[in-house]
């Protein structure tokens, strides 16, 4: 009784951390609610990016984001709305596999559209501090899962920290990430991604949480390079799902009605 | 293609009597040290400014149906060869306004305004409004109207013109503007009609527009009628008694229905590749000069040329595909019946094949690079041809920036392989905020005096473009 009485208590404190090294699958299922949270046709959000250099003068682009079909699968289409310079230009990507398949810019300084080449995932997105991996679906499979701490609190809210690795180095341009996911939300909050040297490379906020037609937005997404001392920030300022969007909106032709 | 070159250009022989390479290369090397200290001196003032962020939006939704650009440019080009004068300082101010009628339909307008005081290319010296985009745009069940001045871009080459012949262009600053810039919008109707797993487009335009051309004494004129000059280069380089020219009117097709012009294209995605089939039957944009007669004049022969425009039937292929990080881009063309001169001193009607094979390739973030080669050829043996039978070009493209694409070099090199000839083209964009940009660029011709190219050896030049929008 006296043992009891001692060790249970303690016991308690350890329970969390006991469980642990055995909740791989847990983790998954965290991640796996992120991943398939949003369950919706179609999407449409108005964004835009601020993107600051060292010395911290930003440079804005507005656009409007289209994606129509599901996680794996989908097309989607980037068009410009400002700068000027931008404008009406148009990027349209047919993704499998939770990778950019087949892609063409339609540039109206030239009213052409190119086929252009997938890149490299560890690339720059548009001169941006998203890489091409970071901006595309990531594919579930790809990564092994370990919840690593628990209780963590973000934005008022406690969270789980997951431990992401890629299954395979070419999996993704990172060794392994940290991901902070709301208990109570499947969002990632917060990540960490270190290059291969181990080092950390970029971090990831999202804030501003909101629930749209059941869907969870973050409407701020803020990412930072510490190694370049650099940031970009992603304003959701409209976002709207399942408004029946045509498969003829994802096509070349449509791609060249740059008022689009 | 993208000039009339293969009945204006002689049989390269003989030796060219220019300055040499190495004269050639290091002039323009020293053209170019003076571009980048110009340009740094430029841009010096654009590193020092503030950091000034904006502050982060309120969430708004876009509700007004109308849409509107305002782009105010100003091209300033010096000549590097004597005589050191302005070429141009050409204000162009371009405004687009769109309105949404419906969730279909929308209508779309854009003039430009034009003004050059320096008046050496042969455009109007007063100010003159050049209406750029009258369209009416919408959707009948599947099919997509476009009725309206506007341009159509074909083709898969960049600054060289296989398929891309539907508008005709502006050859007053020759092909140094942008084609979207220099392409003649013309009244047409368009309709894209989805077709089983493709778009067919077929156009109407009902009548014939000419390129616009510069004239004797222009920076970029080529003789009386658009490439006469080469044509008189290319007999007093072969030895041939000197001669006058002369030029008659030239002959163009009246305002009728049966000048009209049609084109269609079929497109559609076989796996990866993206191709398609076109077909054009219009107007070549510059005229053919065909001799008519020598007269016996005093102190020296005259040729007398009769400019007339000519019909072009062109069928073409385009087809595009990535292979891994690479592209690959083809298009190839078919002139069917393209007046071509013969050793007979006549013109005749013969075949010509047009194609360009281009690779794009990105080995670094920070580096784009485009490579392309361009062959055409007269259906007719080297025999009857008074000009060579074939024409190989090369040309590379590079492209890079700095400082978050705020600082963009670019190179574009293009040179004949069996024609001495080229062009190379370095530029340096700075983007000083989202609305202000200026670049500086020069343009530099090499080669042969009776080449396209070469014919503009001493026009070499130096180009400052300042650019706002909104």
């Amino acid at each position: 009784m006296k043992f009891l009485k001692t060790f249970l208590p303690f016991a308690f404190c350890l329970l969390p951390f006991a469980f642990l090294p055995t909740r791989a699958q847990d983790a998954r299922k965290v991640i796996e609610a992120v991943y398939t949270q949003d369950v919706s046709k179609d999407t449409t959000w108005r964004a835009r990016m601020d993107v600051y250099d060292k010395q911290g003068k930003p440079r804005s682009k507005k656009f409007v984001f289209r994606k129509l079909g599901g996680l794996g699968n989908s097309r989607t289409l980037v068009r410009f709305v400002e700068p000027a310079e931008v404008k009406g230009v148009g990027l349209l990507s047919l993704n499998q596999g939770g990778a950019s398949d087949r892609q063409w810019l339609y540039t109206p300084a030239i009213q052409r559209t190119r086929r252009i080449a997938p890149q490299e995932r560890g690339r720059k997105f548009l001169a941006t501090d998203f890489t091409n991996e970071d901006m595309a679906e990531r594919v579930l499979d790809d990564f092994s899962y370990k919840i690593v701490g628990q209780g963590e609190m973000i934005e008022g809210r406690k969270t789980y920290k997951i431990e992401a690795r890629p299954v395979s180095p070419d999996k993704s341009q990172y060794s392994y990430l940290y991901l902070w996911v709301p208990v109570d939300v499947p969002y990632t909050v917060l990540a960490e991604m270190y290059d291969k040297a181990g080092q950390r490379a970029r971090i990831l906020k999202a804030s501003q949480l909101e629930k749209v037609s059941n869907v969870w937005v973050a409407k701020r997404i803020e990412i930072e390079t510490p190694g370049e001392g650099t940031r970009t920030v992603l304003l959701i300022e409209e976002v709207k799902f399942n408004t029946g969007l045509k498969e003829d909106l994802f096509t070349q032709q449509s791609l060249e009605k740059a008022d689009q | 293609m993208f000039f009339k070159s293969k009945g204006k250009r002689q049989r390269a022989k003989g030796k060219s009597g220019g300055r040499s390479l190495s004269n050639f290369w290091k002039e323009k090397c020293c053209h170019f040290c003076l571009l980048i200290f110009a340009f740094c001196l430029l841009i010096y003032p654009a590193f020092a400014q503030d950091a000034t962020p904006t502050p982060e939006p309120t969430p708004t939704a876009k509700t007004s149906n109308w849409d509107w650009t305002l782009t105010i440019r100003n091209r300033t080009g010096f000549r590097l060869n004597a005589p050191h004068q302005w070429q141009m300082s050409r204000t162009l101010v371009d405004g687009k306004a769109s309105y949404k009628i419906s969730d279909d339909w929308r209508v779309t307008l854009a003039a430009r305004a034009h003004y050059d005081p320096v008046n050496r290319l042969g455009s109007s010296p007063r100010l003159w409004i050049d209406p750029r985009e009258a369209v009416l745009s919408g959707k009948i069940k599947k099919v997509d109207l476009k009725l309206g001045l506007q341009q159509v871009v074909w083709g898969q080459a960049d600054g060289l013109r296989v398929l891309d012949v539907i508008n005709p262009l502006d050859y007053r600053e020759f092909i140094l503007e942008d084609f979207l810039d220099s392409r003649r919008p013309l009244w047409m109707a368009r309709a894209d009609v989805p077709i089983e797993k493709g778009s067919l487009q077929l156009l109407w335009i009902p009548y014939f527009a000419p390129g616009r051309l510069p004239v004797v004494g222009n920076e970029f004129g080529l003789g009386q009628s658009f490439g006469l000059g080469l044509v008189t280069e290319t007999a007093r380089q072969a030895g041939l008694p000197p001669f006058d020219v002369r030029a008659l009117p030239t002959i163009r097709p009246a305002y009728q229905l049966m000048h009209s012009q049609f084109g269609a294209r079929y497109s559609r995605s076989i796996g990866s590749w993206d191709w398609t089939a076109n077909y054009f039957y219009g107007w070549e944009d510059v005229p053919t000069n065909q001799l008519v007669e020598v007269r016996d004049t005093t102190p020296q022969p005259t040729a007398v040329f009769q400019p007339r425009y000519e019909r072009r039937k062109v069928f073409g292929v385009t087809g595009a595909n990535n292979f891994g990080p690479v592209v690959l881009r083809l298009e190839a063309g078919w002139n069917q019946d393209r007046a071509t001169a013969t050793r007979e001193a006549r013109l005749a009607r013969l075949g010509q094949f047009s194609g360009v094979a281009g690779l794009d390739y990105s080995p670094r973030e920070w580096l784009w690079l485009s490579g392309q080669y361009f062959l055409s050829f007269a259906a007719a043996p080297q025999t009857s041809l008074l000009f060579p039978r074939y024409s190989h070009l090369v040309s590379l493209y590079a492209r890079t920036n700095f400082f978050r694409d705020r600082l963009r070099p670019e190179l574009f090199v293009l040179t004949g392989l069996n024609e001495r000839q080229s062009l190379l083209r370095p530029k340096l964009t700075q983007v000083l905020n989202d609305h202000w940009t200026v670049s500086l660029g020069a343009d530099f011709f090499g080669g042969n005096q009776r080449n396209i190219f070469g014919a503009f050896r001493q026009n070499d030049r130096l180009l400052l473009e300042v650019k706002w929008s909104r």
